[in-house]
This record gives C-alpha cells, sequence and structure tokens, in this order.
C-alpha cells in the first residue's frame, strides 16, 4: 500500500511479527467494538456472542490465514489484541466491560483503519498478498472524538483509489439499536455498509453471524461482507 | 473442457534418512486434461519410492526413473488412459545428504540451477516439443530399450549445498510495469535466502516479484534445496 499520511495515534499494537507468518495470504479482520456505557444493555449477549466467534473461527478453514484485531472505546481507544493469528488469541481474556463517559466512534475507527493499512503494508512488503475487514460495533452516536469523521473519509477514499484495494478492503458499521445517527455515521465516514441490529440476545448472535459468514467467504477471490 | 485457471504443473518430494528425493512436472498445455497429466506422474513417483522406502541414493536413480516408468504404464494399462493424457514432462533429482551430491535427470523442458560460488544453469529447451514418455512408454520399456533411452536423456551430477529444480514456467516471466525497475527475479528465487525457514517462503518471493512488476505467462512450479550449518 502507498504512504496515505496515516496518523500517528501513539500507541503500540503488538502486531504479530510478518515474518512469522507461514501462509502467502492472510485475512486481516478488525473488530471496533463500543463499550461506552450504554452497551450494559446487550454487552451479555454481545461477549458470548464473541466467544463463539472466535470459537467457529479458531475451528474454521480460513483459521491458518485469519488475523484478529480488537479494538474497543468508550471516550478512549483501548487495543486488546493487535493482529494475532485467531488461533493464538485467549478467549478467557476477551470480555467487554461498559465504562467510562463518553463514545470516541470517529478516533476508534480511524486507528482501527491505521493499524490496519500499516500491518498490511508491512506484510505485503513481505509477500504476503492481504484482504482487509473492518467491523464496527456501537449503539450510538460519536461525542468524544479528536478526528472529526472527514478524517476517516478522506484516509478510506485514499485506500479505495489504489485498485488492488477495492476488492481487498471493506468496512461495514453494525449499528446495535435504535439510535437514528448510524446513518449519517456510515455517511460522514465513508464506511461501505450499515446493517442495523437489534439489541436481543438473538440479533446479536445475527450480527456476529454476519461477521463470521463475512470472513468466511472473504478466503475466495475478493473481500464479501454478507449480510 | 479444462479449467482456465487449473495449474498444469505439479511436483514431489521428500526426504528420507539420507537423501532428498523428487521432481517438478509440467503438463503440456495442447495434451488432454494436461493438469491430470502432470498430478498422475507426481502421484506415481510418490508410490513409486514409497516401494524403495528410505533405500534411495544416485546408484539406484535408474532402477527407481524404470520403476517410476513401469508404474505409470501399469496406471494407464488399469483404467485406460489414453497416450495424450499422459503428457507431461518430469525433471527428476536425488540429492544425497552424506556426499551433498545431486543428480538431475530431464524428460523434457526444465531447469535446474546450482547454487555454488557462482550460479550454474541448466535448461534443458526441448522448444516446448519434448518427446514425451507417455508416447513411447511401451517401447521404452522393452528389453535393452531403456538403457539406451536413459543414456540420451541429459542429466549432470554436481556437488553442492543449495540448488533449485524448475518446470520451464521460470523463462515465461515478463515485466508488467515499466515504471518499476529492473529485478532480477530468476536469483531472487534460486539464490536469496529470504525467510529461508518458512514454509511459505518461495510463494511470498513470488508476491514479491509480483509486486515489483513481474509475473509469468505459463504455469510455474520450482523445488529450492538449501542445507545451512546451524
Amino acid at each position: 500500500m502507498d504512504n496515505f499520511n496515516l496518523p500517528d495515534f501513539n500507541i503500540d499494537f503488538g502486531n504479530f511479527d510478518p515474518q512469522d507468518i507461514s501462509s502467502d495470504e492472510t485475512i486481516n479482520a478488525v473488530l471496533v467494538v463500543d463499550v461506552s456505557p450504554s452497551v450494559c444493555n446487550y454487552v451479555n449477549e454481545l461477549n458470548a456472542a464473541f466467544k463463539d466467534f472466535l470459537e467457529e473461527m479458531q475451528r474454521s478453514h480460513v483459521a491458518e490465514k485469519l488475523m484478529v484485531s480488537i479494538i474497543e472505546f468508550n471516550d478512549a481507544i483501548n487495543v486488546r489484541s493487535g493482529f494475532q493469528p485467531v488461533n493464538s488469541i485467549d478467549l478467557q481474556k476477551i470480555n467487554f466491560n461498559p465504562c467510562g463517559g463518553g463514545t470516541a466512534l470517529y478516533d476508534a475507527v480511524l486507528a482501527g483503519i491505521t493499524n490496519a493499512v500499516n500491518y498490511r503494508t508491512n506484510l505485503e512488503n513481505s509477500g504476503v498478498n492481504c484482504k482487509t475487514l473492518i467491523f464496527t460495533i456501537t449503539d450510538g452516536e460519536d461525542n468524544s472524538s479528536q478526528n472529526p469523521a472527514k478524517n476517516v473519509k478522506k484516509l478510506l477514499q485514499n485506500i479505495l483509489k489504489d485498485e488492488k484495494n477495492a476488492f481487498s478492503f471493506e468496512t461495514i458499521l453494525f449499528g446495535v439499536g435504535n439510535d437514528s445517527s448510524f446513518e449519517q455515521a456510515q455517511k460522514a465516514m465513508g464506511i461501505s455498509h450499515l446493517a442495523r441490529i437489534g439489541n436481543s440476545g438473538k440479533e446479536i448472535r445475527k450480527m456476529i453471524g454476519f461477521i463470521s459468514a463475512s470472513i468466511s467467504k472473504s478466503s475466495g477471490n475478493k473481500v464479501q461482507v454478507v449480510f | 473442457m479444462s479449467h482456465p485457471d487449473w495449474n498444469e504443473d505439479n511436483l514431489y518430494y521428500k526426504q528420507t534418512s539420507h537423501a532428498i528425493i523428487g521432481g517438478v512436472f509440467d503438463g503440456c498445455s495442447s495434451g488432454k486434461d494436461s493438469y491430470f497429466a502432470s498430478k498422475l506422474f507426481a502421484n506415481i513417483y510418490r508410490k513409486t519410492l514409497e516401494a524403495f522406502n528410505d533405500d534411495v541414493n544416485i546408484s539406484r536413480f535408474q532402477a527407481i526413473v524404470y520403476a517410476f516408468f513401469q508404474n505409470i504404464k501399469n496406471a494407464i494399462d488399469a483404467v485406460g488412459i489414453e497416450p495424450d493424457e499422459t503428457l507431461s514432462t518430469a525433471v527428476l533429482f536425488i540429492y544425497e545428504l552424506n556426499s551433498n551430491n545431486l543428480a538431475v535427470k530431464f524428460f523434457g523442458d526444465g531447469i535446474a540451477y546450482i547454487n555454488n560460488q557462482n550460479l550454474e544453469i541448466f535448461n534443458n529447451d526441448e522448444n516446448n516439443q519434448p518427446d514425451y514418455i507417455g508416447y513411447s512408454l511401451t517401447e521404452i520399456l522393452q528389453e535393452n530399450n531403456f538403457q539406451k533411452y536413459w543414456t540420451l536423456k541429459k542429466s549432470f551430477l554436481r556437488n553442492t549445498r543449495d540448488f533449485s529444480i524448475s518446470t520451464d514456467g521460470m523463462l515465461s516471466f515478463k515485466k508488467r510495469n515499466c515504471e518499476e525497475p529492473d529485478f532480477s527475479f530468476e536469483n531472487y528465487l534460486v539464490q536469496d535466502n529470504f525467510l529461508y525457514k518458512n514454509p511459505a517462503s518461495l510463494k511470498r518471493k513470488l508476491n514479491i516479484i509480483k509486486n515489483k512488476g513481474y509475473d509469468h505467462e505459463d504455469d510455474f512450479t520450482m523445488i529450492r534445496v538449501l542445507i545451512l550449518d546451524e
């Protein structure tokens, strides 16, 4: 990938060393997860479904080439995991706890994309072809970011200008609940897809099912978002 | 009709306690289902070597190849494979781990690289019109004919710790992006030790070559053996 003048969040993501990847292609999935206090309505369902998702991915045919990064946010960004092979993620350690006092949605998405682009560049330079999927899960409007949504949009536009990224880089926003701001946030950030999801256990499991299916389908020639 | 994306090349290799033995196989594009011919050869070579257990060395190379040809004939007779379904080249090698001696035999187009102090290249070019084994297998296996056939086929012996065996797809690389600087992809593949311990090393090198603006027009398969002092 080219140099996109990426912002520096001064975060050590702790990504897996590209030299140790024993594959010539990877699927890089980023999960940007809202943990602001309002998600307490569905956090139990989310944690259960998320563990099921990781377990399913660890057993799947794509496990050997699936790298997962998990970023949570409230008014601040917290990297739970940089890109790591899905098989190495400890299910017991991934548990989301609602806390904080705001929603830095744009900052978190920007940080997730920035790390994805940096890692992808490193992988490509060492001979690994990548497909990148950015999944963002939120239940509300941004009220804490230092970066405006247009910074995300500009970055995504630059990424997708490059022909080889057109079929290998996808973004999707899952809006949980009834907040009317999801569409505006999706458009303002230039995220390709929006899926509205209820906050019942069934709906949360459905959302996680979409993520699993998108990752599995992306093991073909191009990234595919399924919902 | 063959699928346009099927690779018509194949390969097989195994390491025993004393040797590394293997080969690359290139199905003839004008043959019938050529991906099948090269895969058939690779599987029969594997099966042939199983019968020799670990008792593999250069002095037995001719006997191994004779058994390989005999097994191809048996397979053809058993399931009624037509001659034009068996059109594949075979570049076969035996490498002795104790002596570091390598023997290579060409049955059709292919290339071998010996990376000693200087890079030595053996290009067996039969202009893509090789005398395919499948055309004359019955005659080759008749009494006294195999010895003659074996002698006629190009071969070489070398002492080395670093060699590569490739189908002629190596010669089909073209520069697609003229804006990228020239790059010696051949030397990169057969001499550079990038990620040599990584099982994906050669595939990742190929991706890097493609990122540098080169791509191969013909199917391409190679085996590299690199012996390093740890």
